[in-house]
């Protein structure tokens, strides 16, 4: 497949062998009698031009073609630019997510080793009660 | 083929060229230069150098015709390729942006918080 010639390759192709052919005809014209070629030669030479004439532009209709299919491509390629841009956008919003997710899961997890360190060791309210007036009483900011 | 070729209208926001901007008469040219070639056998000396100035003159347009067309289809759009290959590149492409929109699907409306209830 990857050595398909090119439309653009082919185009130019052929425009070369049509100044070749063109170049050969006019020499033709201008020679003298002694070198010109003869009746089936040039009319070869002719259909050739001719033929090429034809190639020319069936190439070039498929060129218009491509360049149908190309505008195609162009929105495509557009399309998949902007669901790269939307899947990006995505991917930064589900790190995040990850990272809030896992701060508040850490977090979570200290509270409730907390709590687990608290009920191993009951305190009643009234003693908590009992502390915190004397600390205020005192003004000081910790038990003694 | 959709269009004809009058129909497409020019772009002067695009610097690209469509294949109807593309000015590819050679047969008719050959033809006039071959024509005042033979004619210029049967003419007097006055007659001669004039028509000799005509036809080289109609040469020298061939040639820039020529070399017109090949720097116009050099900035001919999307033939860089084969047919086949294009009409590849376009499946392939087709084929990247569904499952790039089936994958925004995917992760967008699915509910991965959804707890069950004990």
């Amino acid at each position: 497949m990857s050595s398909q010639i090119s439309t653009k390759e082919k185009l130019l192709y052929i425009i070369d062998d049509i100044e070749l052919i063109c170049k050969e005809i006019i020499e033709n014209a201008i020679a003298p009698k002694s070198a010109k070629l003869s009746g089936p030669e040039y009319s070869q030479l002719t259909d050739l031009l001719v033929a090429k004439d034809n190639e020319l532009k069936e190439t070039l209709n498929l060129a218009s073609e491509q360049a149908h299919i190309n505008k195609k491509l162009d929105i495509l390629k557009a399309e998949v630019d902007r669901q790269d841009q939307d899947i990006n956008h995505l991917q930064k919003q589900l790190k995040e997510a990850e990272q809030i997710l896992s701060t508040a899961i850490y977090q979570a997890n200290q509270k409730l080793q907390s709590i687990a360190r608290a009920n191993r060791r009951p305190v009643s309210s009234e003693e908590l009660i009992k502390f915190a007036h004397r600390i205020s009483a005192s003004n000081a900011i910790c038990a003694p | 083929m959709d269009h004809g070729p009058e129909e497409q209208p020019p772009d002067p926001n695009n610097k690209r060229l469509t294949v109807e901007d593309l000015n590819i008469e050679i047969l008719p040219l050959i033809y006039e230069i071959i024509r005042s070639i033979e004619k210029d056998n049967h003419h007097d000396n006055t007659a001669k150098t004039r028509d000799s100035q005509d036809c080289s003159q109609k040469v020298l347009e061939l040639q820039k015709r020529l070399d017109q067309a090949r720097a116009e289809i050099r900035m001919l759009p999307g033939i860089e390729y084969s047919k086949e290959q294009q009409l590849n590149h376009l499946e392939a492409l087709k084929t990247q942006l569904r499952l790039k929109q089936e994958l925004l699907q995917k992760y967008r409306y699915m509910y991965p918080f959804d707890i069950q209830k004990p």
